[in-house]
């Protein structure tokens, strides 16, 4: 009994603004004397998730598996792409600044150019992601890479390792807390860009839904995909980030 | 051994920048990948003539304004969120948590929700401001919580209050870590405003892009893509010096 009123007061102090939020919203709504079409209330909201929850699911899984399929794939890569630039010095003197640079690109901006090449297609948007994740995973395992422990990078010259020995034995366990870092940074970024590519292109998707509901005027339904999407998002964002805990606790 | 990478460094990012463009103009100007991959040059095109310059420019200023303005109001936020949650501590968690669930939920589910209730022509600054405020909040509080233990102890010792010692000192030694948090959101501010501009804003370089695309003018869609780029490179650089200079001035 105790136990349970001390998870309710911690949950109060950890979520109370989501009260807050939804009563503002339901307040500004009433105040300004809104009808549906121009600004649903939460509870119009939560009636349209009720009613259409087969088609967002639909859509939600589709979006989904984009972001999925292009999250690992990127990560693959990114990882593989940090290993052979640690391989090789020129290599990675080459390519490691250029990635610093590269990330602060603004990638989103590419989607319609990456359209015209791939045509509107969901090949298109898994890519899309894969491109999203590749470069924080790249620069953030390589950073993990580079920062082995000095004394462990001793003891294989002293042992005569091989660098491939190297690199599995010490150089990727210790990249790990940076592999799943990264991924927590891309997992909430997969989905952005899943939804982006499907609101500019119409590929069927959570990010379709916009586009469609803002030609018929439903706004319920547009807000009721975000808040799918938004739950979607943050499901991912706190697996990533348990696995992190996880793996930071593992190998430190 | 050290000194030697540090030599040869730049260099070789310089070489690989300058083999990029080369491979660019080269496989753009042989048209392997289609018209939609122009040469460099023939995407300079698009600046030939004066309306076209002015077209451009008219887009980047308008969407350079919303990102800059929404870096502002991201960073005037996250800066007010991190003071109450470091002056009232009872407030600190849930903060935290509001923080971080803004955060993972992708960007563009918000956009509905915005254009019913800011209208498209502020969407783009409301949708940078959430797209940067995350980094920004996360490097102040850090900064806040790891300012130098002596002065800290000396306000104490001294009699002074909580929000005195916050102004006077955690504040002060929290600066450079909120302008490199300024720094790495300068990207998603960019990136806030292109997809703000998509959501119906009347002019920009998001509103430029898609236009492009649909009139199939392809030098035109990677000037503006590019512009993008650049937008959020030069802020990138110049926040750098300015990182630089709070370095220098505010830690000892």
């Amino acid at each position: 009994m105790v136990n349970l009123s001390n998870m309710l007061v911690s949950a109060a102090r950890r979520w109370w603004w989501i009260v807050v939020l939804l009563l503002a919203w339901d307040l500004y709504v009433r105040v300004k004397g809104f009808n549906v079409i121009v600004l649903p209330d939460p509870w119009t909201v939560a009636r349209a998730m009720a009613a259409d929850w087969p088609t967002l699911l639909e859509k939600l899984l589709l979006t989904l598996r984009a972001a999925v399929l292009g999250l690992v794939a990127g990560t693959v890569l990114g990882t593989l792409g940090a290993i052979l630039a640690w391989s090789s010095r020129i290599l990675s003197g080459i390519v490691t600044p250029l990635a610093m640079l590269v990330r602060s690109v603004p990638f989103i901006v590419f989607i319609p150019i990456l359209s015209r090449f791939m045509g509107y297609n969901t090949m298109m948007e898994i890519f899309v992601v894969t491109m999203f994740s590749f470069f924080p995973t790249f620069v953030l395992v390589s950073s993990g890479l580079a920062g082995m422990p000095q004394a462990a990078s001793d003891l294989c010259l002293v042992y005569g390792a091989t660098r491939w020995r190297k690199l599995i034995l010490i150089a990727l366990p210790a990249a790990m807390p940076q592999l799943f870092a990264s991924m927590r940074i891309t997992a909430s970024f997969a989905v952005l860009a899943a939804m982006v590519a499907e609101f500019l292109t119409g590929i069927d998707g959570l990010g379709r839904l916009f586009l469609l509901a803002r030609g018929d005027l439903e706004a319920e339904r547009a807000m009721a995909a975000s808040i799918v999407a938004a739950a979607c998002s943050l499901i991912l964002f706190n697996l990533a980030k348990f696995a992190e805990t996880a793996v930071n606790r593992r190998m430190s | 051994m050290n000194t030697r990478r540090l030599d040869y460094g730049p260099l070789y990012t310089v070489f690989g920048l300058l083999a990029a463009l080369a491979a660019w103009e080269v496989i753009g100007r042989s048209g392997v990948w289609g018209e939609s991959f122009p040469a460099l040059s023939a995407i300079a095109g698009a600046y030939d003539t004066t309306i076209r310059r002015e077209l451009l420019g008219r887009a980047l200023a308008r969407t350079a304004t919303s990102a800059g303005l929404g870096l502002l109001i991201g960073a005037l936020a996250s800066l007010l969120l991190v003071s109450v949650g470091h002056l009232l501590k009872s407030l600190h968690e849930g903060i935290d948590s509001f923080a971080t669930t803004i955060h993972a939920i992708p960007t563009i589910a918000f956009g509905p929700v915005l254009i019913l209730v800011a209208g498209p022509e502020s969407t783009p600054v409301v949708l940078s401001a959430l797209a940067a405020y995350f980094p920004i909040l996360v490097a102040l509080d850090s900064g806040l919580k790891f300012a130098p233990r002596a002065p800290h102890d000396l306000a104490a010792v001294l009699g002074a209050t909580t929000l005195r010692a916050f102004v006077r000192i955690h504040f002060p030694a929290a600066i450079p870590a909120f302008v490199d948090g300024l720094r790495m959101a300068a990207p998603g501010a960019v990136i806030g405003a292109a997809l703000g501009e998509w959501f119906g804003a009347p002019r920009g370089l998001g509103v430029l892009i898609i236009s492009s695309l649909q009139n199939v003018r392809i030098p035109q869609l990677w000037a503006a893509a590019l512009l993008c780029v650049a937008c959020s490179l030069s802020a990138y650089t110049v926040l750098s010096l300015v990182h630089r200079w709070a370095h220098r001035r505010y830690v000892w």
